[in-house]
């Protein structure tokens, strides 16, 4: 039986649909996440779930009893669920032991029991050494734990988390991910996660909805959300690097279907056609993901696709390699950083690599640059261990060097910069 | 956290009825803080407009109570000379505050903070004190100043006369000066020292720079202060009955006080106080669309770094015209109202043999009426904090988590004193509830009903931005852990409040203690407050037990701001809440 479901549920102001309709179905104890850009209506969403909204139109059950509708709902206070807000909300006016205490008490629970209960929780959330401390002296880590001890302690059939991690850095948004999941694996709790961070919806949900404008684009599980996005708007926004799209013709060929663009025939296989609903003949676009681009900076096979380097962005683990075809942009995602060096770029680019070192060089290199027949590469190295300026400090000044010596050149079109071996811009 | 129990909640709360019955909740609400703000602000004010209107006895419809308000030279006069104290005081604040502002903010002077304290204590000085300290200054041939000048030159008499207008611009300037000075140095402030930077690069001097930018960067802040300033001059009413009477000529507010000696005749002086009312309105809503154009939008943005410029030797120089300021607002005024407070006669000076304290015993012992009055003083204001502060943050709350339908309607009149003079304000009340049916004339209640309308939209500016400052999460985390709204407001809202609470008590009430312009018109034989006191006391010339009610006054009102200060932060009361 479903344990949440929201039927045709609209919350209007004025003329402007926050959220539009939406229906939404969530299995006792499963991990939902709505996903999507600011505004999508995903926060109002969670909001009517949790009773601070009222829906405009349709309703919001739980095992089958209505809780909100627009004729009247269950106040939040009566719905057993629990919320970890974006602000954390944690009470400055009481420790951290009787914030979590406080919805113990609220369902008079004698004191020991409270006492055991709170000692328990703050030892899975590792706070125990803190139970008295107020939460003005706490870090924004420590506070995300009580906020999570806070909202599980009371063992609520529902838990609601309005993006909890979007306050944190980096390493400790990896860290509490993990260990929000933990408190799922364990507790069985149903949860209903918001947040704009694929990264963090794909890695944690059993299903996600991903919302814009209002409504549900597609609420599926991950990786099919991820490898069958519904629409455009969802084949866009998840993924990063962006997904390559590409607008053609869908071909029946030999008992075959086929994508046809300017300069690629692609013979569908698989799953894919399996999902196609469009006949022979449509207008359909084709979704590449970048790491499904196989790319050769030399050689490869003879029916490949062939392309021009203009962006080369280095991530340490990876590097994002984009190229200029005649399809389109094609941005491709390669492991590593090895194979791509200037010279290779150069090379891909049908370009003479040349390197101005020193700001005193530009002359010279412009001249032999003008002097090389064919388009030349310029590349503006800077030295990564100059101390002084923060490294993009560094590669704005090189790239602001690098083009304030373009525009010297009277053969403007010839010439192409990289900066720093890290980024290459092309200034035509 | 049984399925069943919450399944019965959930049936009992999804029929029509329950929606009607919340919708009921909080229209009854509505209805009634409409009532209190009714009765508080709309009806006073509506009365006073009405009753301008009407015929004394018949309540018949007439342009009479106009005629007979403007028809008169000596009434028009008193409008001119209202507004040439208000221009003049407006002007001479600006000459004051402007320059002190702009050293406390930008430059390297000495003593900022000490300055700073002293514009803290013109601020807090009740302008009627002010007032009779320069009476005392001033006064002509045996104001200390005076004496002083014969005693220098041999003159035959003294060369100042604080009866008149210029003296009486000067009183109002060096107590109001502050105002000009809050919102000065608040926007200068905000002025970071690179857009200063960017002139100087461009081979402006200091000097230039201060004029060309920094200066024109916070005029609207200046010209904001300024018609404060104007406006507060203009409705004044202790310093001006206290120097242009005696000086026989009237203001508006010494003529509106006129109406009401015997006969006192309301629809008159409700008919001549309409261009005070109608100025009022209009400045401060020039005010408001000038600041809001360009104002502050132009300044903030980060305020950036900021360095002080260096003056060199012009440091002392601006320094002793800090000094030169808060001697005029502080330091003379309250030297002489002290010396006057513990002497048997002001005149003899300061000497051992002339020094008392029976004027303080005569008040705290031996006569009764100023123990009442400043019995009534510290009740009424304390009743009028809690009362303004409970009303506005009822409202506040109710405001800003929408609880119920047109709520702007609520902020909106719980504002809306602030544009109505002290004065024209007690005129309405007086219209409103003196007569019968609540007869409310004379007694305790009116004081503090006029009162917390006065203050209202201090509580309410101070009590909204608390609330403002407080997540709404605080409180919905109590909501879905299963407490009721009532729980969340006791349990966290008050507690997180406390502070800016406490703070915004003393916001209204020190202003209470000292009010006069509302008071004189609303006390009664039995409810005489310190400021109506000190008032009659000045019409009989006591001039030593008056200073030394006022000194009880200024002690009082010191160790509250004082207590404030340590709880608060210091000077919270020279903050600008816009």
């Amino acid at each position: 039986m479903s344990r949440l479901k929201l039927s045709g549920v609209s919350k209007r102001y004025g003329d402007f649909f926050a959220v539009d309709s939406i229906n939404l179905e969530l299995q006792s104890g499963e991990f939902v996440s709505l996903l999507g850009p600011s505004g999508c209506g995903k926060t109002t969403t969670l909001r009517m779930i949790a009773g601070f909204a009222d829906p405009t139109a349709g309703i919001i059950e739980m095992d089958g009893q209505v809780l909100s509708s627009p004729a009247g709902s269950v106040p939040p206070d009566r719905r057993q669920m629990s919320m970890i807000f974006q602000s954390y909300a944690i009470w400055p006016n009481m420790t951290v032991q009787q914030n979590v205490a406080f919805g113990l008490e609220l369902r008079r629970m004698r004191n020991a029991e409270v006492k055991r209960r709170v000692g328990e929780m703050l030892e899975v959330v590792h706070m125990n050494h803190l139970a008295d401390r107020y939460p003005a002296e706490l870090s924004g880590g420590q506070q995300q734990r009580v906020a999570l001890a806070r909202a599980i302690v009371v063992r609520p059939d529902t838990l609601l988390l309005d993006e909890p991690l979007s306050n944190l850095d980096a390493n400790l948004r990896e860290q509490m991910r993990f260990e929000i999941r933990r408190v799922h694996d364990e507790t069985g709790i149903t949860m209903v996660y918001v947040t704009h961070d694929q990264v963090e919806a794909m890695s944690m949900s059993q299903r996600i909805a991903v919302m814009r404008d209002g409504r549900i684009q597609q609420y599926d599980r991950p990786e099919a959300i991820y490898r069958y996005p519904g629409s455009r708007f969802v084949a866009s926004f998840i993924g990063s690097p962006g997904i390559n799209l590409y607008e053609g013709d869908l071909i029946s060929r030999e008992g075959a279907l086929h994508f046809v663009a300017p300069g690629v025939d692609l013979p569908l296989t698989g799953a894919l056609v399996e999902r196609l609903s469009e006949p022979a003949g449509a207008k359909v676009t084709l979704g590449v993901r970048p790491e499904d681009v196989l790319l050769h900076l030399e050689g490869g096979p003879p029916d490949a696709l062939v392309g021009r380097v203009t962006v080369v962005e280095s991530l340490g683990p990876e590097t994002i390699v984009t190229l200029e075809t005649t399809l389109g942009d094609v941005t491709t995602r390669v492991r590593g950083m090895q194979p791509i060096d200037f010279a290779m770029v150069a090379r891909a680019c049908g370009a003479t690599g040349l390197s101005v070192e020193r700001p005193e060089d530009c002359g010279r290199v412009i001249e032999q640059a003008l002097a090389t027949p064919g388009p030349v590469l310029v590349e503006a190295v800077v030295d990564p261990h100059e101390p002084p300026m923060p490294p993009k400090v560094r590669a704005e000044q090189a790239l602001h060097f690098a083009e304030s010596l373009a525009r010297g050149t009277p053969n403007r079109g010839k010439i192409a910069l990289t900066v720093a071996s890290d980024t290459v811009r092309e200034l035509v | 956290m049984t399925n069943k129990s919450l399944d019965d909640r959930a049936l009992q709360f999804s029929g029509v009825a329950s929606r009607l019955r919340r919708l009921d909740a909080s229209i009854l609400l509505w209805l009634a803080l409409i009532a209190v703000l009714a009765f508080l602000v709309l009806n006073p004010i509506l009365r006073l407009i009405v009753s301008s209107l009407q015929e004394t006895d018949t309540g018949n419809f007439t342009f009479a109570n106009y005629r007979v308000a403007y028809g008169n030279v000596r009434h028009l006069q008193a409008l001119a000379n209202s507004l040439e104290l208000g221009v003049g005081v407006a002007l001479l604040a600006t000459l004051f505050a402007v320059p002190i502002a702009w050293a406390i903010s930008r430059t390297d002077m000495p003593a900022k903070a000490f300055v700073r304290l002293m514009v803290f204590a013109a601020f807090v000085t009740p302008p009627y004190l002010g007032a009779i300290g320069w009476i005392l200054l001033a006064g002509p041939n045996s104001g200390w100043l005076n004496k002083v000048w014969m005693a220098l030159t041999g003159a035959e008499h003294g060369i100042f006369n604080i009866y008149s207008m210029t003296g009486l611009i000067l009183v109002v300037a060096v107590t109001s000066f502050p105002y000009t000075f809050v919102f000065t140095s608040s926007a200068l402030d905000l002025v970071s020292s690179e857009m200063e930077d960017a002139a100087n690069i461009l081979g402006a001097r200091t000097l230039r720079t201060t004029l060309r930018i920094t200066l024109p960067l916070v005029a609207p802040a200046i010209i904001g202060g300024i018609i404060i300033s104007f406006l507060e001059a203009i409705a004044l009413f202790g310093a001006p009955a206290l120097i242009a009477l005696p000086a026989r000529f009237n203001v508006v507010s010494t003529q509106l006080w006129q109406f009401f000696e015997y006969p006192v005749r309301v629809e008159e002086a409700a008919a001549y106080s309409m261009p005070l009312l109608a100025i009022t309105v209009l400045m401060f809503w020039l005010q408001r669309s000038l600041l809001g154009r360009k104002g502050y939008t132009s300044v903030t943005g980060k305020g950036g770094e900021r360095r002080m410029i260096a003056l060199g030797a012009w440091r002392w120089a601006m320094f002793g015209y800090a000094l030169f300021v808060c001697a005029l607002s502080v330091f003379l005024p309250m030297l002489v109202l002290l010396q006057a407070a513990f002497a048997k006669a002001w005149g003899r000076g300061f000497s051992i043999d002339n020094l008392t304290f029976h004027n303080f015993y005569y008040l705290l012992v031996e006569q009764t009426q100023a123990k009442q009055a400043i019995f009534n003083t510290f009740v009424y204001s304390a009743v009028t904090a809690f009362a303004a502060i409970s009303l506005s943050l009822a409202i506040a709350y109710v405001v800003s988590r929408k609880l119920v339908p047109w709520s702007n309607v609520l902020a909106f009149l719980c504002v809306a004193p602030f544009v109505v003079p002290g004065i024209v304000l007690a005129i309405g009340f007086y219209a409103a509830y003196a007569p019968p049916p609540l007869a409310l004339y004379g007694t305790a209640t009116i004081l503090i009903l006029g009162f917390t309308t006065r203050f209202l939209p201090i509580a309410y500016t101070s009590s909204a931005a608390g609330l403002r400052s407080i997540n709404p999460e605080m409180e919905e985390a109590v909501r879905i852990l299963g407490g009721g709204r009532l729980l969340a407001i006791r349990k966290v809202l008050i507690p997180l409040l406390k502070k800016s609470l406490a703070g915004a008590w003393i916001l209204v009430f020190i202003p209470a203690t000292r009010e006069l312009s509302s008071a004189i018109f609303l006390v009664g034989p039995n409810t005489r407050v310190i400021s109506v006191m000190l008032f009659d006391l000045s019409e009989e010339g006591n001039f030593e037990v008056l200073s030394a009610l006022g000194v009880i006054l200024l002690i009082a009102t010191v160790a509250i701001a004082g207590i404030g200060s340590k709880m608060i932060g210091r000077d919270f009361m020279l903050r600008r809440d816009s």
